[in-house]
C-alpha cells in the first residue's frame, strides 16, 4: 500500500510538472470567470489549480497500481491474501 | 508485503517491523554527517531568504510560472532547461553511485537528514539509547509523559517549520512570513505547509528507516550502478571471524578467534537496524556509522582499526580498485557532455522568443490597388527582466513593405501581434517566397530573434481575377 502511494506520488510530481508547463491554469482562471475578474472562488488560483492537479495525478497513478497490484495476484492468493479481500483500499 | 491497514503513521505498516533505538556514535563519518546535515540544513532553511538584484535569489515562483535561479530566470517555454537539470542530476547520482557507492543515502538524501535531526531532537530530550529504551519500557508516567510530549512539541515545531521553509520557494518567502506573523495566509500556501510539514514529521519522526526499506526506489535500482569496484561499507570477514568475546589481553590466535569481539555495538548504532557483518544488503544506506563504532572497539582493545570500513569488494578480495573502468567512464563522459551541452545553450540562450502562425483563413489577399498582402501573427515573449518596444522586419526586405506597428511587451510576458506584409502589383511576380520575419527590441539591438515563413502571391498575374482569394 506505500509502495502504492509512493510511487504514485513520484510519478504526481511528475505528471504535475509536465501538464501546467505546457499549460497555463490561468486559462481555466479566466474561464470560470467569463470576463468578469475576481468573481472566481477563492480556492481557484494557479496555485489551487496546481495543487489540485498534483492531487488528482495522485489519485490517477494510485488507481493504475492498485489495479496493477490486483491483477498480478492470482487469483487463488488474491481471495485468500487479507489485504486484497475487503479492507480498505484507498 | 502489506498488512492492509492504510494511513495512520503510528500504526507500524510491516507486521515484522520493531522500533530501532539507533545508538549514538562519535568519530570521523559521524562529524562529516553532522557537518553535511548542517550544511544541507543551513542551505534549505536559508536559501529562501537570500537576495539577489532585489529579488529573492531562487524562487520558484508558480504563482507568476517564473523560475528564479540567481541571475537567470527561466518561464515554461524554458522547460527543457529544467529537464536538462533533471536528467544531469539522475547521472550525477549514478556516476557517484558507481564510484563511491551509496554516499547520496548516507549523508545527503533529505530522509536521512531529516531523521538525523528528528533523532538528535530524540537525543536531547529522552538521552542516549539505553535511557530511551528504559523510559518506553515504563509508559505513563509522568516523566515519560512530560519527555514525549517535550520531544513531540519540538518536533512539530521544527516540522512546521520545514514546511513554512518548502513553500518559501515556491511563494515569496517575505511575504509568506508577513502572512504567517499576521494569521493572513492564503489557504493554499496554509494547506501546503501544514501538508509538507506533516510528511516530515511522519518520515522523519516515525518511518525513518522503513522509507528507506520499503518506500525508496533507489535503494531497490542501485545495485545496477554497482560492480566489485564501488565503494561500500563491508566487515572484513576473512579478519574478524570466527568472532567471539574474549579476556581483554588475550591472543585472539591462540584462543582461535578472528579480531571480532562480537560486542554487537556496530548493530546497536545502525539506523536501518542491520547486522553489516551479515554481508552487503540492501537496507545499509552506507552511513558509516558502524564504522566509526568499529573503530572506537578496535582501538579500545588495542587492535587495528578497520574490521568495517569503507571498502570495495575487489579489495575485500585481495586485489586493486579499479577507478577507470567502463561504468564510470560512461557515465562521466555523458555526464560532462550533457553538462557542458547545456551550459553553452543557456549561455547562449536569447531572452526573446518568437512564434508566427499565417492568417488560417486566406493565403493572401488581393487589395483593391491590386497589392498583395499576407497577414501573420506574431507570438512576441519576452523572457528579459526589462520591458522592451520590438520593431518588426521582413528579411530578404526587397520588394516587401512591412506594415506593423512596433510591439511593447512587458517583463517576461508574452504578446500577441499582427503583422503585413504586403507586396505592389507590378512587383508581385518577383516577390520572395521564403522569407524571414524579424523582431528587434529598439533599445537593444542584439535582441532579436527571427522565424522561416512563407509569402503567397496568386499563381499569375492573368488569373488572378478569377482566382481571387479573400476573407470570409
Amino acid at each position: 500500500m506505500a509502495a502504492i502511494g509512493w510511487s504514485a506520488f513520484l510519478a504526481a510530481c511528475l505528471g504535475t510538472m509536465l501538464a501546467f508547463a505546457a499549460l497555463d491554469p490561468q486559462v481555466i482562471i479566466d474561464g470560470v470567470e467569463g470576463g468578469d475578474p475576481g468573481s472566481a472562488p477563492w480556492w481557484l488560483t494557479r496555485t489551487g489549480i496546481y495543487t489540485l492537479g498534483f492531487f488528482l495525478f495522485w489519485l490517477v497513478g494510485a488507481v493504475g497500481g492498485l489495479l496493477t497490484a490486483y491483477l498480478t495476484q492470482s487469483p487463488a492468493s488474491g481471495a485468500r491474501d487479507p489485504a486484497m479481500s475487503g479492507g480498505d483500499r484507498s | 508485503m502489506n498488512d492492509g491497514t492504510a494511513g495512520a503513521e503510528t500504526v507500524p505498516l510491516y507486521e515484522a517491523h520493531r522500533k530501532v533505538y539507533p545508538r549514538e556514535v562519535s568519530g570521523r563519518f559521524a562529524r562529516l554527517r553532522t557537518l553535511a546535515a548542517f550544511v544541507l540544513l543551513g542551505i534549505f532553511y536559508g536559501l529562501p531568504w537570500l537576495q539577489w538584484n532585489g529579488r529573492q535569489a531562487v524562487l520558484f515562483d508558480l504563482p507568476a510560472r517564473k523560475f528564479h535561479l540567481f541571475a537567470l530566470t527561466l518561464w515554461p517555454q524554458d522547460f527543457l532547461y529544467l529537464t536538462w537539470l533533471l536528467i544531469l542530476a539522475a547521472l550525477t547520482l549514478f556516476f557517484v553511485t558507481a564510484v563511491a557507492g551509496r554516499i547520496w543515502c548516507g549523508y545527503a538524501c533529505p530522509q536521512t537528514v531529516w531523521t538525523e535531526a528528528f533523532l538528535g531532537i530524540e537525543r536531547l530530550v529522552e538521552g542516549n539509547r539505553p535511557q530511551r529504551l528504559k523510559l518506553d519500557r515504563t509508559p505513563w508516567t509522568l516523566e515519560w509523559i512530560s519527555r514525549k510530549a517535550l520531544k513531540q512539541f519540538l518536533w512539530i515545531g521544527f516540522a512546521a517549520l520545514t514546511g513554512f521553509s518548502f513553500v518559501a520557494f515556491f511563494s515569496p518567502a517575505r511575504e509568506l512570513a508577513a502572512g504567517v506573523l499576521n494569521l493572513d495566509l492564503g489557504g493554499w500556501e496554509t494547506f501546503w505547509i501544514l501538508f509538507y510539514g506533516f510528511a516530515t514529521y511522519g518520515n522523519a519522526g516515525f518511518l525513518r528507516e522503513q522509507v528507506c526499506m520499503y518506500m525508496c526506489p533507489y535503494a531497490r535500482f542501485q545495485s545496477a550502478m554497482f560492480d566489485h569496484d564501488t565503494l561500500i561499507v563491508s566487515y572484513d570477514p576473512a579478519r574478524g571471524e570466527p568472532r567471539g568475546a574474549r579476556k581483554r589481553g588475550a591472543d585472539p590466535k591462540a584462543a582461535g578467534l578472528g579480531d571480532c569481539v562480537d560486542c554487537t555495538i556496530c548493530v546497536q548504532v545502525c539506523p536501518t537496524g542491520i547486522d553489516i557483518r551479515k554481508g552487503l544488503q540492501y537496507e545499509c544506506i552506507a552511513c558509516a556509522a558502524c564504522v566509526d563504532a568499529c573503530v572506537d572497539v578496535m582501538t579500545k582493545v588495542g587492535y587495528q582499526p578497520g574490521l568495517i570500513r569503507y571498502v570495495t569488494e575487489r579489495e575485500l578480495e585481495g586485489g586493486k580498485t579499479h577507478y577507470f573502468r567502463p561504468r564510470v567512464l560512461v557515465y562521466g563522459g555523458l555526464l560532462v557532455v550533457l553538462a557542458l551541452v547545456g551550459v553553452v545553450s543557456l549561455s547562449l540562450r536569447e531572452p526573446i522568443g518568437l512564434d508566427i502562425l499565417r492568417d488560417r483563413n486566406a493565403l493572401y489577399r488581393v487589395l483593391p490597388d491590386g497589392s498583395v498582402e499576407n497577414v501573420y501573427s506574431l507570438r512576441i515573449l519576452n523572457k528579459d527582466e526589462a520591458a522592451h518596444r520590438y520593431v518588426i522586419d521582413v528579411e530578404p526586405a526587397g520588394v516587401l513593405r512591412v506594415d506593423a506597428e512596433p510591439a511593447e511587451v512587458g517583463a517576461g510576458e508574452v504578446r500577441a501581434v499582427p503583422a503585413r506584409l504586403r507586396v505592389s502589383p507590378e512587383d508581385a511576380a518577383r516577390a520572395p517566397r521564403d522569407v524571414r520575419i524579424t523582431v528587434r527590441a529598439e533599445d537593444e539591438p542584439g535582441l532579436v530573434a527571427g522565424h522561416a515563413t512563407r509569402f503567397f502571391v496568386p499563381e499569375s498575374e492573368d488569373d488572378e481575377h478569377d482566382d481571387e482569394h479573400d476573407d470570409d
